[in-house]
């Protein structure tokens, strides 16, 4: 099982929590891209730890929308992985790490937005 | 790309430090200068001439370790741990978090054109935002500031949990134009 098939399960998983914009590929993963070789997984890390063959760790880097309470979202995030890997892959996953990189505002959430600056 | 930024500075103020180092090292041995550059070494033995070269190079030695101490310790956080849950740890880069004050400061509706935000940390995990705003000119600035930064830190603690020490605010200009304030 290779590194880019367990990224793109992690990767559905985490799109899929609400409050998660994007994901955001690292440094190398983006000249990647750019030299046009495809990466499966944009903005998730797997690790295969050393020992066991069928146990990894994750780390996600999502972009989430402004007004979103950020740990709220990120233990959603990796419950969700983690859950998810587990079923589909049948790996043990050991860790999954979260790091916000940005934050992005929503355009569809602005009404709320404006509620709460007349409070 | 800040990052990247910090990094090169740190990398070169090191090779300035070893740099001056190496060369004041030539008053103790003088032999240095034999083979590599014997134009130099003139200046070692002529006691004038070293006097010039002792402080140029003691200056370039005291400022890269400056700067590289401001670097090390007055740096920006580049992420802050939240908490380790029994999956995994929580991380929120401070490029997210300056999102947030900044997104905070124009929905503040106080006036502000645009500004920058920067996060450095302080103790016991908390942070400090400094603000670094463009506004309106129709604008009372104490009060709406003052609006500005209990907003930006009520918004910071409510959506990431971290504890703000303070939020500073430097208005660094004054635009013409009419603000759209509204009116309390």
């Amino acid at each position: 099982m290779t590194q880019g098939f367990v990224a793109q399960y992690a990767a559905e998983a985490a799109l899929q929590v609400d409050g998660v914009a994007s994901l955001v590929p690292s440094f190398a993963v983006a000249l990647k891209e750019k030299a046009g070789v495809v990466h499966e997984g944009k903005g998730v890390r797997v690790i295969f730890s050393e020992d066991s063959s069928d146990s990894v760790s994750i780390t996600v880097y999502p972009v989430i929308f402004y007004g979103k309470i950020i740990p709220e979202v990120a233990w959603e995030i990796q419950e969700h992985v983690k859950e998810d890997v587990e079923k589909f892959t049948g790996l043990d996953v050991e860790t999954v790490d979260v790091y916000v990189t940005r934050v992005i505002e929503d355009e569809s959430k602005s009404p709320s937005d404006e509620e709460e600056t007349n409070i | 790309m800040n990052g990247f930024l910090r990094v090169l500075m740190f990398i070169y103020s090191v090779v300035l430090a070893l740099l001056s180092i190496i060369l004041l090292y030539a008053f103790v041995d003088e032999g240095l200068f034999a083979d590599m550059l014997s134009p130099l070494a003139s200046m070692v033995t002529d006691p004038a001439k070293s006097k010039i070269y002792a402080v140029v190079n003691i200056f370039f030695l005291v400022t890269s370790v400056a700067s590289i101490a401001s670097l090390i310790i007055s740096g920006r956080i580049y992420k802050t741990k939240l908490r380790k849950t029994e999956i995994g740890s929580v991380d929120i880069g401070a490029d997210a978090i300056e999102s947030i004050a900044l997104n905070s400061a124009k929905s503040a509706q106080a006036g502000i054109k645009s500004a920058k935000a920067r996060v450095s940390s302080a103790k016991n995990g908390a942070i400090k935002v400094a603000v670094n705003a463009v506004l309106y000119s129709n604008v009372e600035i104490p009060s709406s500031m003052s609006k500005v930064q209990e907003k930006i830190k009520k918004d910071i603690e409510r959506y990431t949990g971290i504890v703000v020490e303070n939020v500073s605010v430097k208005v660094s200009r004054v635009e013409p134009g009419v603000a759209k304030v509204e009116s309390r």
